[in-house]
């Protein structure tokens, strides 16, 4: 359903008791919330759950938006702290182990579902280990798809800072991921010459 | 020159970019669950919404309570202005199994509830019927529900048990008349009356599987949290699937 009202004015209407307009704010950007939960979580179920925690969440505290950024912002640092949230139960929960992708009766395509999903998880998690503010610049610009200047503009700075934080971030999960990246090489290789290991 | 420690090559910088990319979209049942809830959340809580708008400002309070009172009203005369909504399955209702159940003879079906008669103006449930109660121990997949929902609508099996399970709402008569009355008050369907529900699981999470009467050639479907209840249904996803 198309509606001309900016997301601003959809949550107002949301608040004074629009039936609809919430709905039209989380259609618009689903895929965008989607990506940002699947990547922050590592995986699709808890992503799911992460998403409803959050958009329930948002549902019954519009009220408490300020406006003070944008709307997208508001639901996106909503959508990550319960993504996060999932992901710290998870690490205090005993880790239920993934079937043996070496064992040689399990087939190709299942090892390499595991694997993929390994490395999901693993990117999950040095997302987290991230910093605050590179993180959200690193999910904006490279997982929610962003430009550096529509991101700017959403956190209110200045795109310089976005693309700072973003090469940050991205230096730092290399050093996390390099191994899943190319697992005969060592992490560090892939920085420029001169540069220290972290 | 020497480089920064925050820097990566060119080529390490799109590696870790194509790493986090996420190139697919919401999944369909993940958007119709999310529906769902919000739906739910909406149904539920419309004056607490109201209130937190107007901050407490006590010029709203007669208006919300005037509000209220009507919801409230909504909500009892409902049932009375829809009773097909709320009118018992027939003693011939249709019971069923899925095929998988049917071929591995896991499935324990069971007999109509028998629901305790419901108060015109009991809060919670609606009076909800006898239903056809399985226990068929499939897995059902996000990405392939619509035809293992077919399948349990196709296949009808009698047996005699009016629960399923030691725990969650399939567990009691109670508590399955608590849930559905939830589920029938959010369902879609002009007269939504309950055709079958299956205690089993998706992707592996266990949940309760609800599929209402066909209307046309279409069936709707809830799965919910195995902890449902008139309250909180704990909606996973709202479908709805068609007959081929």
């Amino acid at each position: 359903m198309h509606d001309e009202r900016t997301d601003a004015q959809l949550l107002a209407a949301h608040v004074a008791g629009d039936r609809q307009a919430f709905g039209l704010i989380v259609e618009r950007h689903r895929d965008r919330l989607w990506a940002v939960a699947l990547r922050t979580t590592g995986d699709p179920e808890e992503a799911a759950d992460a998403l409803q925690d959050a958009l329930i969440s948002a549902f019954r505290r519009a009220d408490q938006f300020r406006g003070d950024a944008a709307v997208t912002t508001w639901l996106h640092r909503i959508v990550v702290n319960a993504c996060l949230d999932r992901l710290r139960r998870r690490n205090l929960r005993p880790v239920r182990p993934l079937p043996e992708g070496d064992d040689p009766g399990t087939p190709v395509d299942e090892r390499d579902l595991i694997g993929q999903r390994e490395d999901q998880l693993e990117i999950a998690q040095a997302l987290a280990h991230l910093p605050e503010e590179q993180r959200e610049a690193i999910l904006l610009v490279d997982v929610e798809g962003w430009s550096v200047e529509e991101a700017a503009q959403q956190l209110g700075c200045p795109a310089g800072t976005v693309k700072s934080r973003c090469a940050r971030g991205r230096a730092k999960l290399a050093a996390r991921l390099g191994h899943l990246r190319n697992p005969d090489v060592d992490p560090d290789v892939t920085r420029k010459e001169g540069g220290p290991a972290r | 020159m020497t480089m920064s420690p925050d820097e990566l090559s060119p080529e390490a910088d799109a590696a870790v970019r194509r790493a986090l990319h996420v190139d697919e979209p919401m999944p369909p049942q993940v958007w119709a669950r999310l529906q769902a809830a919000l739906a739910a959340e909406e149904a539920d809580q419309p004056a607490t919404r109201s209130a937190a708008a107007h901050g407490g400002s006590s010029r709203w309070l007669p208006g919300l309570a005037a509000a209220a009172v009507l919801v409230i009203a909504g909500a009892l005369v409902w049932p009375n202005l829809h009773p097909d909504a709320a009118a018992p399955v027939a003693a011939s209702a249709p019971q069923v199994a899925t095929a998988e159940a049917a071929q591995d003879g896991a499935a324990r079906m069971a007999a109509p509830v028998n629901a305790a008669p419901v108060s015109p103006l009991a809060t919670s449930p609606l009076a909800v019927g006898p239903v056809p109660m399985l226990e068929s121990g499939t897995d059902y997949r996000s990405g392939a529900i619509d035809d293992s929902v077919i399948r349990l609508a196709s296949n009808v099996v009698p047996d005699d048990t009016p629960t399923a399970g030691d725990d969650g709402f399939t567990a009691t008569a109670e508590g399955i008349n608590d849930c559905l009355g939830a589920l029938l008050r959010r369902a879609e369907s002009p007269n939504p009356e309950p055709l079958v529900i299956d205690r089993a699981t998706l992707d592996g999470l266990e949940i309760g599987l609800l599929v209402l009467a066909p209307t046309g050639q279409r069936y709707e479907v809830f799965v919910v949290d195995l902890g449902c209840s008139a309250g909180n249904p704990g909606i996973r996803l709202h479908r709805w699937v068609s007959a081929p």
